[in-house]
């Protein structure tokens, strides 16, 4: 039988047992008319999809159900004997559903009494006559509006930890054998681990919603919260909710009840003013907290919003100088959301004379390192006078964690995602990064100094003073609250999603460990608690220290910089070489994905090729090991325009968006741009350019008539986001052209008033300082650049943006990034100048 | 070098599979006159069987950095992780084996602790014995500390000391042992 047969024989079995109870509670009382609105849209959507299945038979039945209840909704009349014509209707189409289980299609059958009955009840109805006598005897049901009981039952939950815990288990297992056929396609245990694979992950997916329960069990309490508080301080509040439906896991909801309340309280005592001081400021004397629940990415955020006094940063400020957490010159220059930062310090929160800081004030220190423990993390944004938002985000479970496992000292070890920024290779090319402040070691990181913890010292490892000597390691950049801090480790090995379990009460104790997980071949490893290291070294004072010299040398055009290139989100594909570790490259480089059979690779001299329609396209491994085992080859072909070449990988995973903000910190493998942290992973971004030159060795020979061409083309690029320069400059530069690069408009003018007359600029159009179109305003107007030609490359994609950016000067539109589009556009613009 | 005894007792020794049968079956008739026994070093040990779950071959054992001594580590069983003592350390036995020879392979013996398992390390399992209550000998008055403290009893089995001892001290022992160090830790670094 067909499967969509199938499931509306489910679904439509359980549908009409709800109406069989609805109607059975309206034939007993007819004065119950709102039930006939939601049998009308049962009956509705069942005939909708008979309808779509062809099934003729049940459509009419259904059709007259529908128009007999159209009437009754429409004109009340309170008819029991209507409701026990349907109810007669609904046996009927039972019988049918079950010839048509049985039958595989409707059976044959005489519908026609059924539905004269239904057209003489519908006329009745019409008519408006009542006639409530009923011949049949009525069976007492007890009223039972929510057939929602009948299909829920209560399960202790220790019973479901226990089912959820041996299921983390069966997944580990499942893990285990994953593993070990992973390059055996011969195998004959391939399906039945396949299948097993399939049943275990809905498995874990289905009982993982067991143990999810609704925000509403804590919001349920809101009410006589706020109602106390009002009473004691004579204010007025009205509460808002949204979203009370969204779920979360029962561990989760048990973290967050406490700093949950901690904010409803603040936002009580503290944000709302009293009725006079509303009615003063000219806002209604009923103040309004609203809460608001929703997913965003595997994640959960809960929103507290007051339209209280807001948060008086004056104080805030005054407060940070007298505790000196701040400079009063730098005071006068921080931005409210760099205020913010303060409420959660510590001494901060529990000081007495700053609780009556009219915004947040008490324990804002413990809110967030309960929120932190459990993986979330906080956001506080203010509005003096208007009000302030709280903006908590949590993960969806516990039982799972995103980790990045590493090695100290050979012994591997976990630690969960969020709490890692980004990652550092040091080798002998940077080892200039490091320096040392008495016996604390520093990272410097682009603006920003990092101390640096030796995680096998702290640990007491065999190996203590390991990095002073080693070649290369990495080092982790955590951050527990607002304190950042490097880890120096081994190696890096991978990224993956563990189940965590608790790592027993006297392990717990020492610290340093959240927890342990077993990996995929049963071996046990330990998940390091960033805030536990932090606590030991006593850090907080030092990076303190630190941070102030941040300030001081720090840039403040580099941060718009930064948030500049927040902004730009872009697509991107991951995919694996033989070391399992996720490899990310922009989607927009991707000419296609392929996937071909081993056999109809060629091995030509050293490299390898395949015929494809009817050119070759050279074969470039990713890595040595990516040949070996599968017989189908996963392919990533790219293409800059007149060539192609396929990138053979081991297995292509995802395409996910996200925020490029790489950190190509020197000391990159070869073919590797560098690091970003994409979607909380740590990935690499590939070269493209230079897996496209493996596969042509002879790539100058060939191009040498244009090359020799663009050579005598200068190009100026002027971006803001220094990876994309990184990315678009060695392009121009493989087919020819003379580039330099400039930061904003500001600096690619001074760039080309020394000495640097481009033929031709490439510009953002958001950049600080001098914008892009400023730009092209001023080389248009000066007579001695106005024949430089522009090509504007931005992400903004709006017509609008793109008319602006005409009127200002620019050739060309573009909108990031084509390789292929930008290569045509320069040279359509240079070749016209040519014929000019 | 093992000696002619541990000889003998390995020739004998039942295997782990044999010991958890009887273990189950024992348990549930709780009889509290039965002990599992087991070696470190030379040293012969006897623990009530209601308080064993079940005895476990060599493990691999995820090492703790930075916890006491007494720790060896933790051990997943069945997917629970499990806190493994070091009981040459803990009774303070010296390691017949060279120091630090870690290609040994440990018994693991499960017991119950109140809320969790915990796992005593040791070199050998014995055989299940029975011994009267009246038979059982009050321990010499001259142990170190937390042997007074676990040790309830002895009995001369098979020419061979059996000391038997109570689970919980050691817990404890281990737990303030972790607790002094790291509030010892966190006293030197601030």
């Amino acid at each position: 039988m067909d499967n969509k047969v199938k499931d509306f024989i489910i679904t439509t079995t359980e549908s009409l047992e709800e109406l069989e109870r609805s109607l059975i509670v309206l034939e007993n009382d007819p004065s119950r008319t709102h039930l006939v609105k939601e049998i009308f849209s049962k009956a509705h959507t069942i005939k909708g999809t008979c309808g779509f299945l062809e099934l003729e038979r049940l459509e009419n039945i259904f059709h007259h159900l529908e128009s007999l209840l159209e009437k009754m909704r429409d004109e009340p009349s309170g008819i029991s004997s209507s409701a026990t014509v349907m109810l007669d209707g609904v046996h009927h189409a039972r019988d049918i559903l079950k010839g048509l289980e049985a039958e595989g299609s409707e059976p044959e059958g005489d519908d026609t009494e059924l539905l004269a009955r239904l057209e003489e009840a519908y006329s009745r109805e019409a008519d408006q006559v009542e006639r409530q006598e009923s011949d049949q005897t009525q069976p007492q049901v007890v009223d039972n509006d929510s057939s929602l009981k009948d299909r829920s039952l209560k399960i202790d939950v220790e019973t479901l930890d226990k089912i959820i815990n041996m299921v983390g288990e069966l997944v580990l297992t499942r893990n285990e054998f994953l593993e070990r056929i992973q390059d055996d396609w011969d195998s004959p245990y391939l399906s039945a681990i396949q299948k097993l694979d399939f049943v275990t992950s809905n498995l874990q997916n289905e009982s993982l919603k067991t143990r999810m329960q609704s925000i509403s069990n804590i919001w349920d309490k809101l009410p006589s919260i706020i109602r106390d508080g009002c009473k004691k301080q004579n204010k007025k509040i009205t509460l808002k909710t949204s979203g009370q439906e969204t779920e979360v896991d029962r561990q989760v909801l048990q973290a967050i009840h406490d700093p949950f309340i901690h904010i409803i309280r603040n936002a009580i005592d503290h944000g709302i003013e009293l009725p006079d001081e509303r009615v003063e400021a000219q806002k209604p004397a009923e103040g309004t907290i609203s809460l608001k629940a929703y997913h965003e990415g595997g994640h959960i955020i809960l929103e507290v919003e007051d339209d209280g006094a807001g948060i008086d940063f004056e104080r805030v400020k005054q407060k940070a100088i007298d505790k000196n957490l701040i400079s009063a010159q730098d005071a006068q220059e921080a931005t409210d959301r760099e205020l913010v930062k303060f409420l959660f310090e510590s001494g901060f929160s529990t000081s007495e004379e700053v609780s009556n800081i009219s915004g947040r004030g008490i324990g804002m220190n413990i809110v967030m390192t309960e929120i932190e423990k459990i993986g979330g993390s906080v956001d506080v944004y203010s509005q003096p006078g208007k009000g302030t938002t709280i903006r908590v985000k949590i993960p969806l479970t516990l039982a799972i964690l995103s980790a990045l496992t590493f090695s100290a000292d050979g012994q591997s070890f976990a630690i969960p995602q969020t709490s890692v920024s980004e990652l550092v290779r040091i080798d002998e090319h940077n080892r200039e990064l490091l320096g040392h402040v008495q016996n604390t070691k520093i990272l410097r990181l682009r603006d920003t100094y990092l101390p640096l913890v030796n995680l096998t010292s702290v640990l007491n490892m065999t190996k203590k003073y390991y990095y002073e000597s080693k070649e290369d390691f990495f080092i982790l950049v955590a951050h527990v609250g607002e304190t950042r801090f490097g880890i120096m480790v081994d190696d890096v090995q991978n990224t993956q999603e563990i189940a965590v379990k608790p790592c027993g009460s006297i392990v717990e104790k020492i610290g340093y460990y959240s927890g342990a997980t077993i990996l995929g071949d049963g071996r046990v490893i330990l998940i390091i608690d960033p805030a536990g290291i932090l606590d030991k070294v006593q850090l907080a004072g030092m990076s303190k220290l630190l941070e102030k010299m941040d300030h001081e040398q720090e840039d403040t055009q580099e941060q718009t910089q930064e948030e500049v290139i927040e902004q730009e989100k872009t697509h991107f594909l991951v995919f694996r070489g033989s070391d399992q570790h996720p490899q990310t490259v922009q989607l927009s480089l991707i000419a296609r994905l392929e996937e071909i059979e081993r056999e109809q690779i060629q091995e030509r001299g050293e490299g390898y090729m395949l015929k494809y329609r009817d050119s070759v396209l050279p074969l470039v491994p990713y890595d040595d090991a990516t040949l070996n085992g599968n017989p189908i080859q996963p392919i990533i072909v790219f293409s800059d325009g007149k060539r192609q070449m396929g990138l053979m990988v081991k297995a292509i995973d995802d395409v996910v968006e996200g925020v490029l903000n790489i950190t190509s910190v020197g000391g990159k493998r070869d073919g590797v741009l560098g690091v970003s942290m994409i979607n909380d992973q740590a990935m690499e971004v590939i070269d493209m350019n230079y897996y496209l030159k493996q596969a042509y060795p002879d790539w100058f020979d060939l191009e040498r008539s244009d090359i020799q061409q663009n050579r005598e083309t200068k190009i100026l690029l002027v971006d803001s986001s220094q990876f994309f320069r990184e990315l678009v400059k060695p392009t121009l530069e493989t087919v020819g052209f003379i580039v330099r690069n400039a930061k904003d408009g500001e600096e690619a003018l001074k760039l080309i008033q020394s000495n640097f007359k481009p033929d031709l600029i490439i510009s953002d159009i958001v950049m600080p300082n001098l914008d892009g179109l400023g730009l092209a305003e001023k080389i248009r107007k000066s007579s001695a650049l106005r024949d430089i030609k522009l090509i504007a490359l931005t992400s903004l994609m709006g017509d609008e943006d793109r008319d602006k950016a005409m009127e200002a000067g620019f050739d060309k539109y573009l909108v990031k990034y084509n390789q292929e589009e930008l290569l045509g556009a320069i040279n359509e613009l240079i070749r016209d100048e040519v014929k000019q | 070098m093992r000696s002619g005894e541990d000889r003998r007792k390995a020739d004998k020794e039942p295997s782990t599979e044999q010991i958890n049968r009887r273990s189950t079956v024992d348990r549930r008739r709780a009889n509290n006159n039965e002990y599992i026994t087991f070696y470190v070093g030379d040293q012969f040990i006897g623990v009530p069987i209601y308080d064993v779950q079940e005895v476990l071959t060599a493990q691999t054992i995820c090492p703790v950095p930075s916890s006491s001594k007494n720790i060896a580590g933790i051990i997943n069983l069945r997917g629970q992780i499990v806190t493994v003592f070091n009981m040459h350390h803990l009774l303070e036995i010296e390691s017949k084996d060279a120091a630090g020879d870690e290609e040994k392979e440990y018994m693991h013996v499960i017991v119950q602790g109140e809320t969790e398992l915990y796992s005593f390390q040791v070199d050998a399992v014995g055989d299940v014995v029975t011994i009267a209550k009246e038979s059982l000998a009050p321990p010499p008055t001259n142990l170190a500390k937390q042997w007074v403290k676990c040790c309830f009893g002895i009995h001369h089995i098979n020419n061979h000391m059996l000391a038997i001892i109570d689970k919980n001290p050691l817990i404890e022992w281990v737990k303030d042992d972790v607790k002094n160090i790291r509030e010892e830790m966190l006293t030197v670094s601030s």
